[in-house]
């Protein structure tokens, strides 16, 4: 690989034109890089650790007997009866993962195929485009566009049910999912089918038949992964299960019942006493799902497609194209019509809204800029801890993140790579909300051992938030590196520069625009989250950021508060007002990594 | 590439530069009282005090209140565990948690937790007994109770809520609520599911009722903190702030303000009883 | 008897113009050779006749191109004809080896089980038939469920030339079909089309004067996609006046 170009390369003396100071400077450079990168082996371990550590108690309880552990594997969740019992939360979560999957998969095969060829070509760019934006929605503005939208519409088209239920949860998830799966597909669609096309056509056959009897079987593994990963993502969203689906400990007799995820569960039930079963829990719920992901992880990788051409069988069978076609369409009028009718819906409702009071309530805004005068009612204080929050996980994980991705990329061999690969693939696909309930565990251990004043801050939630975007950040880097010409390194090598010298002088300025990309869609992913900062900090009144260790408010969370809770209709107008901003401010990011050239692997984002 | 970039930098530079945070500058001329005090817990104490932190902070800018909600078992964990300077709770504490954390319990209001509806319901009267059997499940139609034909959606709280802790044990006398209820974070949370839904049936403190929802009578008496300060209305529960140890500081003094007759002029506006 | 027809033929990808007022008259069997530049526009003008340039962003046809298919001119262009029917019945070869990513006999029966819907038997009969005809029969009659790629780039190119004649087309198009092969492979192509060209009708494009001076019974020169000249065998044959040709064409 990289190795044999550089045989000369870092043992050289004076030739190779490297002084001994730079030399030395170029091992620390080489040292920094690798424990960049074992970083992310050390988040892996410790997020594990941790959910291990505290879930100890359920198996070893101090009041005797492993008693404990049976109780939480039940099915019945009463703590006020000592019922402890997490599997209709993780029935629940399974079954809005399957039924969200079962939604978005063939919609998002059909829009795929839509796209290459099954619709009219001028639809095609417009479409795409459609499914990218709705990767740059919050999910949090999903949750507050569809708890006032879908949720009375559910409620009113079918009798006895709150409209807060399985179905709602479900249709929305399937929305988040849809542009993971699509873009998957559609990726896949686009390698295969410039080889095949004019072969195909040449012989005869319609553009329908070379996409669903010959492209679309070869791109067998992508179809396996789109659907564990769009799974994935179903199972690990914290927000929308919480916002929309009821809460109800129960398992649902219809999908007119409510039920209860177990990431809704963590967020919902963190604050109770600390040694008790209730809380041990907790720990279990986040084990579950971290074993969830790790399931979801290897059969991704044992479905990466082998390298070669594979033989494929194909189905004669008649009608396929039909039912393809059908398919399609059905996606191409289904899709753009939710989305449209969830973001028009916001527009109508948060556009009122906007405006000098929507930032600073009663204040007067140059008072607030320069003065610091505090805002009540007002978004200020909330965008500016958005952007403390945002700045500072940026400034933790952004060095971090794209050392790890070099070392990865250029210097990584062996076990070791792949150990620090399979990591970093994991931390992509871990819940968020287990970041913050790592975080939360974190504080309360330092609590107990050296730093007893320890508390849940703006600190901690930008060190969260750092974990969470750090997996972008690596592999964007390394796809940016590994993407860039193999004669790049051979042209480098024959000129007698090192390997850090060719890193750092041609290799990085050469990917540097996919490598802003990653960093730009990182940040877009710090600005959004909600489940992380739920745990770890984030409060509804806290005005201006002060120190870092203070608690603070956000966008994301002001949002759900206040789609939660509004004491007044003015409230509700703040939270739509909050929901448009957030949503202007993701979008833009996105776009901006757009244009920069991020990578399609930063596709799968882990949810909110 | 680069030239974009430019403005947006300059943009992000101003942005960051008013983001700076309130610090050692903001020395104004109050009682040149600093510091923070983190409140936690219960939420049906919630409306009290924020207005109270925004009339401190207006007074004393170097003063930092922050307040958060997640019910009464946030507030007795946060405040045992001193992750919060003030924990509310909506319930007396147990001995329990006394003993283990050390807490000190300073009651500031009296508050009725009552049974509510969505105002287009036109049942306006309820009995205990039929309480207790739509939350058990057992009646599961408004007709039965004399409204329109509709299923009755339940609303229910989480376990960590005083709120609950208090309809459970007094109105519902222990008994078991139906799984099926949905279930929501706060007392803001029941008033918005029961004003968004027409067919709901839920609990808050009744200093949380306003036009959006309605308390049907129970047993012929209205759920208004007159009833529940003469005693006619039963099902009560004091409103506590707790600290660990005794208070010191800041927070002493939030707690004597709360306290003193302009906390219980909030707590009165708010639609809560002072305690003497 | 001629096979192909074209008048006034003129091709443009986004504007840019790459043939312009092309005449062509091509003779039944033959084969005919193409030659010409880089960048000459043979291969578009291959591509204008089984319409595949239609396939391609941008792409405007105007002009004529008449076929004769079973004994009558027909207008390739014209409003009756569906390109996909049109492309079973004049095959093409590609410069480089082109087979579908399935086994060697699913090569053959998939273009002809999806385009023109014919019947098992049928398909298994003509499969066996265009391997033989293709001089490939014998050495893959035993592996026929191995994937395609197994093969190599020769029989690759036999086994395409093959997958074409499966359908029964009248009209081969071979767009420079031993470019990627090797000097006994392209011998053996170029044989295999000589026996062919009775049967159909063979336009080749080559980059080779010395192909086209062994296959060609009729040879073009296409000029800056405007203007073919026919070249006599007398050219050819004759040394002196083959090498400048071959300066002023390459």
């Amino acid at each position: 690989m990289a190795d044999a170009l550089f045989l000369n390369g870092a043992g050289g003396g004076a030739q190779s034109g490297a002084s001994a100071a730079n030399r030395i400077g170029e091992r620390a450079a080489l040292a920094l890089l690798s424990g960049a990168a074992g970083a992310s082996v050390l988040c892996v371990a410790g997020i594990l650790g941790f959910l291990a550590w505290f879930s100890l108690p359920l198996v070893f309880s101090e009041q005797g007997g492993p008693g404990q552990l049976a109780s939480v594997i039940s099915w019945t969740w009463q703590p006020t009866s000592g019922h402890f019992g997490i599997l209709p939360m993780a029935t629940g979560s399974l079954l809005l993962g399957a039924s969200a999957l079962g939604l978005a998969y063939p919609l998002g095969l059909g829009l795929a195929l839509f796209v290459n060829g099954l619709g009219p070509g001028w639809a095609a760019r417009p479409l795409s485009a459609l499914v990218r934006l709705m990767t740059g929605v919050p999910t949090v503005v999903y949750g507050l566009a569809s708890a006032f939208l879908l949720v009375p519409l559910v409620r009113a088209g079918f009798a006895g049910t709150s409209g807060f239920s399985w179905l709602a949860a479900a249709l929305v998830l399937a929305l988040l999912v849809l542009p993971t799966i699509v873009l998957l597909l559609d990726g896949q669609l686009r390698l295969v089918l410039p080889g095949l096309g004019l072969t195909a056509a040449a012989l005869g056959l319609s553009r329908g038949q070379t996409l669903v009897r010959l492209a679309l079987p070869l791109c067998g593994p992508g179809l396996k992964s789109a659907a564990v990963l769009g799974f994935g993502r179903a199972v690990g969203d914290t927000l929308i299960p919480l916002m929309l689906s009821g809460n109800a400990a129960q398992l649902p007799h219809s999908p007119l019942d409510a039920l209860r995820a177990l990431t809704a569960h963590i967020g919902l039930v963190l604050a109770t006493d600390s040694q008790s079963a209730a809380y041990g829990s907790l720990f279990a719920c986040g084990l579950l799902l971290f074993c969830l992901s790790l399931a979801a992880n290897t059969a991704l990788r044992a479905l990466r497609p082998a390298t070669g051409r594979v033989g494929v069988r194909v189905h004669l069978g008649p009608g396929l194209e039909a039912a393809a076609s059908a398919l399609a369409w059905t996606a191409a009028v289904l899709v753009p019509a939710a989305v449209s009718a969830l973001l028009g819906f916001l527009l109508l409702r948060g556009a009122p809204a906007i405006g000098l009071a929507l930032f600073f309530g009663d204040t007067p805004p140059l008072s607030a800029l320069l003065h610091g005068a505090p805002v009540f009612d007002g978004l200020w204080p909330a965008c500016l801890g958005t952007l403390w929050l945002v700045a500072l996980a940026s400034v933790l994980a952004i060095p971090v993140g794209i050392a790890g991705g070099i070392h990865l990329a250029e210097f990584a061999t062996g076990r070791a790579a792949r150990l620090a690969a399979f990591c970093v693939d994991l931390l992509a696909g871990v819940p968020s909300i287990l970041m913050g309930l790592f975080g939360f565990a974190l504080i309360l251990l330092l609590r107990r051992t050296f730093w007893p004043s320890a508390n849940t801050c703006l600190l901690l939630s930008a060190l969260c938030l750092a974990l969470l975007v750090l997996p972008y950040l690596v592999s964007t880097t390394h796809s940016s590196l590994t993407g860039l010409p193999a004669g790049l390194r051979l042209t480098c090598a024959s000129l007698g520069l090192s390997r850090w010298q060719a890193v750092r002088r041609v290799l990085l300025p050469a990917a540097r625009q996919g490598i802003m990309g990653g960093v730009i869609l990182a940040i877009g992913r710090a600005a959004e989250d909600t489940a992380v900062i739920l745990l770890t900090g984030v409060v509804a009144g806290a005005g201006r950021p002060g120190a870092l260790t203070d608690k603070f408010e956000a966008l994301p969370f002001t949002i759900y508060y206040l789609a939660a809770e509004h004491q007044t209709p003015q409230e509700l107008d703040l939270a739509f007002g909050a929901a448009l901003t957030l949503l202007a401010l993701t979008l833009a990011l996105f776009a901006l990594a757009r244009r920069l050239g991020a990578t399609a692997k930063a596709v799968g984002r882990p949810a909110a | 590439m680069r030239k974009p970039l430019h403005p947006m930098l300059f943009a992000f530079v101003l942005l960051a530069l008013c983001a700076l945070p309130v610090h050692a500058g903001e020395l104004d001329a109050f009682a040149g009282k600093t510091g923070k005090i983190d409140i936690a817990g219960g939420t049906a104490h919630i409306p009290v005090m924020k207005e109270a932190a925004k009339r401190i902070m207006q007074k004393a800018p170097g003063i930092r209140i922050t307040v958060a909600g997640g019910g009464s078992g946030v507030g007795v964990q946060k405040a045992g565990e001193g992750l919060a300077d003030i924990g509310n709770t909506g319930r007396a504490l147990t001995e329990a948690e006394v003993a283990k954390f050390g807490l000190k319990s300073f009651a500031f209001a009296i508050d009725g937790v009552a049974a509510v509806v969505n105002p287009k319901n036109p049942v306006g009267a309820l009995t205990h007994q039929q309480v207790q059997d739509i939350f058990a499940g057992k009646i599961t139609n408004w007709k039965q109770l004399g409204g329109h034909d509709a299923a009755i959606h339940l609303y229910t709280r989480d376990e960590a809520s005083g709120t609950r802790e208090v309809f459970w044990e007094i109105m519902l006398k222990k008994g078991a609520i139906a799984p099926g209820a949905n279930v929501v974070a706060s007392n803001g949370a029941m008033k918005t599911a029961l004003a968004g839904d027409a067919d709901a049936i839920g609990y808050v403190s009744i200093g949380h009722i306003d036009q959006t929802i309605k308390a049907p009578l129970l047993d012929g008496v209205a759920p208004t903190q007159d009833n529940a300060k003469s005693g006619k209305y039963p099902v009560l529960r004091k409103l506590y702030m707790n600290t660990k140890g005794a208070p010191q500081g800041i927070v002493a003094s939030f707690i004597s303000y709360i306290q003193g007759p302009e906390g219980a002029a909030i707590t009165a506006s708010d639609g809560y009883i002072p305690t003497k | 008897m001629t096979a192909i027809v074209i008048r006034d033929l003129g091709v443009s990808f986004n504007g840019r113009s790459v043939l312009r007022g092309l005449n062509l008259d091509v003779a039944a069997g033959g084969p005919t050779v193409l030659l010409g530049r880089s960048g000459s526009g043979k291969t578009t003008l291959l591509r204008a006749i089984n319409r595949l340039n239609e396939c391609l962003p941008g792409c405007a046809t105007t002009g004529s191109v008449r076929l004769r298919l079973d004994g009558a001119l027909v207008e390739a262009y014209g409003p009756g004809i569906r390109p996909e029917s049109l492309r079973t019945r004049v095959g093409m070869v590609f410069q480089t080896p082109n087979p579908l990513p399935v086994d060697i006999a699913g090569n053959i029966a998939l273009p002809l089980a999806l385009a023109q819907g014919l019947p098992k038997a049928e398909i298994h009969v003509r499969v066996e038939s265009s391997l033989r005809e293709a001089g490939l029969w014998d050495e893959v009659k035993d592996r026929l469920d191995a994937p395609a790629c197994s093969l190599s780039g020769g029989q690759q190119q036999r086994l395409c030339l093959a997958r074409a004649l499966a359908a029964r087309p009248e009209v081969l198009l071979l767009d420079e079909p031993t470019a990627s092969l090797d000097y006994q492979a392209s011998r053996g192509i170029e044989d295999l089309l000589l026996e062919l060209a009775p049967r159909y009708t063979l336009l080749v494009v080559s980059h080779s004067l010395t192909q086209a001076r062994r296959l060609g019974r009729d040879v073009l020169v296409l000029r800056a996609g405007a203007a073919l000249e026919a070249v006599d065998r007398a050219t050819l044959a004759d040394p002196e006046r083959f090498s400048r040709l071959m300066d002023e064409l390459f």
